[in-house]
């Protein structure tokens, strides 16, 4: 049996990992990094580049490199309207389906989500060494059926085989769990780069029962990155604004700063586009937590509407995990503390713990651990549309699922012959406010008012998803209902998209190794010249530049050959032999270019 | 299990009054062994089946955890019909209700605690039946009681819901 692996797919980071000998693992690259950037561009000969590659390309491939993609999954274009601004790639919706533009190429998210799943599908079979099909992915806790029917279609598109789709905190909780699974009250504070949760479980003899989850799938570090970059700009000329090229560096200086100042007091958000703009400004701790504060706030809301939900207090809860990579922000963990009256914990690294944790679920679908087992629940009402435009909730929010209710529907006139139901999902009471999950018509004969009769069954599966069967009463004939998510993508697109994959799947390997290594080259190469251009700038003499330029210009060569293994060795010489003289070079450079202005002066 | 209820479901005693560790510890053991991530490996045809029969111990635990809706399912199973639509005013607090509206109308705190304490004892009341319900050894005794846990059950839903209004009605 093939192994199965779990994969966290992060608004900001994936990884994938699997279980060996009874132990959760990360699989890390050839460099020993277990997370891969959920970036994607489109590289040399319209080859999808993901991950560090990707990254590397943020700002000098500002409009063929998308990151974020987990945003858009299962939404509309009115949905994420607010933040477009914000983006240097262009998202359009059509057919009701968003598309995402990547040079002359459009993309649904699903599909985007897919490149992602299929580099850590790769990853996986290289370090195993064999094929990989079924996963287990992660999505955050509240996610809504729309957004979990895309990152079903996702896994499929990428040609895993996905045998559960599990809530992030609740698999972080199976994770930490291993090695404390006999009872008590834990609540899992999930904080990551654009989605927050917060799930309360009671831990009975290795049963991981969910009581409630709460949360809010736009709010993340994104949003600390934004507020800070919103304090910033009036310190950036005017001109400058407008420039995507320069937001997407400063944006990335701002969260390299934010990370910084979990462990320091100050930090410098540095912008350097030799030529067009040099941005150099200092930023405190006090000063980010000034900014960050209303978006941490909001996650203590969500913390005890999940409290009351459970019909439980504060005191009541023995443990409180932290996931995520939000939650390394001293700030964070003392609103937790704060919230729950106990220290959190966070033996286990934030950014992999939810990954570990899906390794473990897949464990349990293969049968292998067998004394431990997630009662998860679903975290919005699910209701259908009632007369006068309300919302007549059939499961109400936190039910554990699978889950399921029957409804019986008639005709209100003669002669009807169908039967409109219009399924949502949210907490509102009136239709409109709520989401939207499906509007399908019941076939009925032709009958007086009232006689027709259709029992409906909605049943929320054990991935969260919404199942919908009918039958008439009647007649006894039943009716299959394909509930397809007012923004998601039909079963035959699904397989469309399947096949393109397969397709792609086939591409030339020698074709992805060059253009991998031309990438990185590129990237290397950018920054050696960058660093020359400063070190110019900083007064330091041409004859130590001399050596440094000269290879440059050798790794450049290298770089415009066919052959991926001359250009890969190149890289590694060009670092070994460079690291030691660049790091002279920019020292000479930082000596002498110690022009960090301070915010307040900006 | 088709067309089991929900105390067949969980293999529990049909009674109004159910300790949450005995619903507990039902429900965790039947999850041990029906929840579908213990049939993984199961065919596409049998896994509808898997979360159907899953479904209905979770659907059982659900109904039977909150006692109002406990209290409805076993009425329904004893063949006490619901009544239809919103519970009704009962006869007796006609008088009071429509002044407590009054007042709270005006922004009156005293009329929230006074709809609270109404619901206070009226929750006491449909208890103290609900204990007695269970108590009856008697078929026939049982029976006669029943009714009037119906109408309990009717007053706390009103009642219920007159909190929710006053105190709305307040906030805004």
């Amino acid at each position: 049996m093939p192994p199965i692996v779990g994969i966290d797919l992060g608004t900001t980071n994936s990884l994938v990992a699997y279980m060996k000998d009874g132990a959760p693992v990360c699989i890390p690259d050839e460099r020993g990094r277990t997370l891969v950037p959920s970036v994607i561009s489109v590289g040399e000969g319209g080859l999808e580049l993901v991950g560090d590659l990707a990254r590397g390309r943020r700002i000098t491939a500002h409009d063929r490199t998308v990151f974020s993609v987990k945003r858009f999954m299962g939404r509309s274009l009115e949905d994420v309207r607010d933040e477009l601004h914000l983006l240097p790639f262009g998202v359009r919706e059509r057919g009701g389906l968003l598309q995402i533009r990547l040079l002359d190429r459009e993309f649904t998210p699903q599909e985007l989500s897919a490149f992602i799943l299929r580099e850590l599908k790769r990853r996986a079979e290289k370090h195993l060494g064999e094929e990989v099909g079924p996963a287990v992915i992660t999505v955050p806790a509240y996610f809504n059926d729309a957004q979990r029917q895309a990152t079903k279609a996702a896994g499929l598109i990428a040609g895993l085989k996905v045998l559960r789709i599990v809530n992030e905190p609740t698999a972080a909780a199976l994770a930490y769990g291993l090695s404390n699974r006999d009872r008590g009250v834990v609540a899992v504070y999930d904080f990551g780069g654009g989605t927050f949760d917060i799930s309360i479980l009671r831990i009975t003899d290795g049963v991981f029962h969910v009581l409630s989850t709460n949360g809010d799938t736009h709010l993340g570090g994104d949003d600390i990155d934004q507020a800070l970059m919103d304090r910033l700009l009036p310190g950036v000329p005017e001109a400058l604004r407008a420039d995507a090229c320069l937001l997407q560096a400063l944006r990335q200086a701002c969260e390299r700063a934010k990370c910084d100042l979990s462990s320091a007091g100050e930090a410098r958000v540095v912008v350097s586009m030799p030529g067009r703009a040099e941005i150099d400004l200092v930023v405190t701790r006090r000063q980010l937590e000034g900014v960050m504060r209303p978006v941490v706030e909001r996650t203590r809301t969500a913390c005890l509407a999940a409290l009351k939900d459970a019909g439980l207090s504060a005191s009541d809860v023995d443990e409180v995990l932290l996931v995520g990579g939000s939650t390394r922000i001293p700030m964070v963990r003392s609103l937790v503390a704060e919230t729950f009256g106990c220290e959190p914990r966070c033996e286990l690294d934030p950014d992999e713990v939810v990954a570990l944790g899906a390794a473990v679920q897949a464990d349990i679908l293969a049968g292998k651990t067998r004394d431990m087992l997630l009662l998860d629940v679903t975290p919005l009402s699910l209701g259908i549309e009632g007369f006068g435009g309300v919302m007549n909730v059939l499961v109400p929010r936190n039910s554990t699922i699978p889950a399921s209710v029957k409804e019986a529907f008639t005709t209100a006139a003669d002669n009807q012959t169908a039967v409109v139901v219009h399924v949502l999902q949210g907490e509102r009471e009136l239709a409109a406010e709520n989401r939207s999950l499906a509007r399908f018509e019941l076939p009925v004969d032709p009958l007086p008012s009232g006689l027709a009769r259709v029992e409906v069954e909605f049943l929320i599966d054990a991935d969260g998803i919404l199942n919908v069967t009918a039958r008439d009463l009647r007649t006894g004939r039943g009716q299959s209902v394909e509930v397809i998510p007012s923004h998601g993508l039909t079963e035959d697109e699904i397989l469309g998209m399947v096949r393109e994959g397969i397709e792609h799947g086939r591409e030339d390997m020698e074709m992805r190794w060059l253009v991998e290594a031309r990438t990185e080259a590129d990237i290397v190469l950018n920054a050696a010249r960058k660093a020359v251009t400063q070190a110019r700038a900083a007064g330091v003499p041409e004859e130590r530049l001399t050596r440094f330029t000269e290879q440059i210009g050798e790794l450049a060569r290298v770089r415009d050959g066919t052959d991926h293994g001359a250009i890969r060795g190149a890289l590694k010489r060009f670092n070994a032999e460079t690291e030691d003289l660049a790091a002279k070079i920019m020292d000479a450079a930082v000596k002498s270019a110690l022009t960090g202005k301070s915010l307040s002066e900006a | 299990m088709t067309g089991a209820d929900h105390y067949e479901v969980l293999s529990l005693p049909r009674r109004f009054r159910l300790e949450a560790s005995e619903l507990d510890a039902a429900f965790l053991r039947l999850s041990r062994e029906l929840h579908p991530d213990r049939f993984a490996g199961a065919s596409e045809e049998e896994k509808v089946g898997i979360q159907r029969r899953s479904a209905r111990v979770n659907d059982a635990y659900r109904a039977l955890r909150d006692p109002v809706a406990r209290a409805e399912h076993l009425l329904s199973i004893l063949g006490v019909t619901r009544g239809e639509g919103e519970a009704r005013c009962p006869p007796d607090l006609l008088a009071e209700v429509f002044e407590l509206r009054e007042e709270a109308a005006e922004g009156g705190a005293a009329a929230r605690e006074k709809a609270r304490g109404l619901l206070v004892s009226a929750e006491s009341t449909l208890a103290a039946l609900l204990e007695a319900a269970d108590a009856e050894p008697d078929e026939g005794k049982k029976r006669a009681i029943l009714p009037r846990v119906r109408e309990a059950l009717d007053r706390r839903k009103f009642l219920a819901s007159l909190v929710r209004e006053v105190t709305g009605a307040g906030r805004g």
